[in-house]
């Protein structure tokens, strides 16, 4: 219990940052945090020692993290099946009061991306990880990764610019 | 452009302080610990109801063991047996390892061929002094039916027979037809019920093939008792019977059941 709690405190920010930014909802990030300590502290005798604590952890998250979205995928479509009713993914606005106008600006567009340039950004670009360590997160290739994440920042800055044109144009 | 990148990344590390309410921080440890508790909870409850399961199953088994073990027991026997001679048992013990179907005999039905067996036991005794046929422990005497007896004789009609006699040889041509009066041999000593099989003791006749036969595995007992097959070292079948021509001479004949070395003891 007492390793546990210790595991908890030293990786639960990595874990939760990564799921927020990846599914980009807090309640979603939350449940799937919680699904990841259960799955690594059930697990544990699984760890093999060829990666730090660290990446293990969030490499469990990062496939409960996918998963989830296929799941999510399915069933938005399902839904709009049903009910041609928009599904609203996007965090509501009471989800990002932590964070300024800029930083806000920055999250939306980065929920505009693809999920792997949104992986790889989250881990590379906000949680600093190295190369290294987001390959074996990702398990991908270091070229991979290192390629994946030029991609992911060239189409975050696209995605920024997009915003920032109609504001500029009315100026 | 590079700068512009570089800012972008500050930007983007600027996101990691990304702060996280405490005690929900705190609600959603519980909920890890709580989670685990419970499925190790269900986890154990899954093992007592396998365990549960396990037991009932072992407690049908040993109910049913009788008819499932029979059932088995007749599979090899197709495989081992020429259907033909197969013939079904009786006997307490021997019911469990015999072929279908299994016809219950009556106690005056075997005290009346135990006592046919005795006083062909005592005429042979009185006609050449020794012992062919004693009854001791468990003998299992049943009558046989004329169509099983056909059956029996076309099977053996095949066999041919070579003499180990003591004393001179005595080669056997369709000896078959002539032995009608087919009867109980001899002793069968339940060693050891547990075992598939009883073994086979011939007492009282010296012959040295005879006192090996002590050792040999007890595989079937035909009805009406007429032959015995044995298992030598699980792999051969000898079978044992105890004939009487129609002079009246009885002999302990054997034959192998893979063709070979057929003969009888005089």
């Amino acid at each position: 219990m007492h390793e546990w709690k210790y595991m908890y405190e030293m990786y639960f920010d990595d874990v939760y940052k990564f799921l927020f930014y990846l599914l980009g909802n807090r309640e979603e990030a939350e449940d799937l945090t919680q699904d990841t300590f259960i799955r690594g502290f059930t697990k544990r005798g699984q760890f093999r020692y060829q990666s730090s604590e660290k990446t293990w952890f969030l490499a469990i998250a990062r496939n409960l993290g996918i998963d989830h979205i296929r799941a999510k995928k399915r069933l938005n479509n399902f839904r709009k099946i049903l009910a041609k009713d928009t599904i609203d993914s996007e965090p509501s606005p009471d989800q990002l009061l932590d964070l300024s106008e800029e930083k806000k600006r920055l999250y939306r567009c980065l929920q505009l991306l693809k999920t792997p340039y949104r992986e790889v950004l989250t881990l590379r670009g906000i949680q600093d990880l190295s190369v290294k360590e987001t390959s074996l997160v990702l398990n991908w290739p270091e070229s991979k990764v290192t390629l994946t994440f030029h991609r992911a920042v060239k189409s975050l800055r696209e995605q920024l610019g997009k915003e920032e044109g109609p504001e500029n144009g009315t100026e | 452009m590079e700068q512009s990148d570089n800012r972008l990344l500050s930007e983007l590390k600027e996101l990691n302080y990304l702060r996280v309410d405490p005690q929900r921080r705190e609600e959603i440890y519980n909920g890890v610990v709580a989670r685990i508790i419970q499925s190790r909870k269900i986890h154990r409850m899954n093992g007592i109801a396998i365990i549960c399961a396990s037991l009932i199953c072992v407690c049908f088994a040993m109910v049913f063991r009788g008819p499932l073990y029979s059932g088995v027991s007749s599979v090899v026997n197709h495989v081992t047996e020429p259907s033909h001679i197969r013939m079904a048992l009786t006997g307490q013990t021997v019911t469990q390892y015999m072929d279908t179907p299994v016809q219950p005999v009556s106690s005056e039905d075997l005290s009346s061929a135990v006592r046919v067996v005795k006083e062909t036991n005592h005429a042979a005794n009185r006609r050449d002094g020794r012992t062919y046929l004693s009854l001791m422990y468990n003998t299992f005497v049943v009558p046989m039916s004329k169509d099983h007896l056909n059956s029996f004789l076309q099977a053996s009609e095949q066999w041919k027979a070579q003499t180990y006699a003591i004393g001179k040889p005595y080669v056997v041509q369709n000896w078959s037809s002539n032995f009608y009066n087919f009867i109980a041999t001899t002793d069968i000593v339940v060693r050891n019920p547990q075992l598939k099989g009883l073994r086979l003791h011939l007492t009282d006749n010296p012959s040295a093939f005879l006192q090996n036969a002590y050792q040999y595995r007890y595989h079937v007992v035909f009805k009406a008792a007429i032959a015995i097959p044995v298992t030598i070292d699980q792999k051969e079948n000898m079978v044992l019977y105890c004939v009487q021509d129609d002079q009246g001479q009885w002999k302990v004949a054997y034959s192998w059941a893979n063709g070979y070395d057929r003969g009888y003891h005089q």
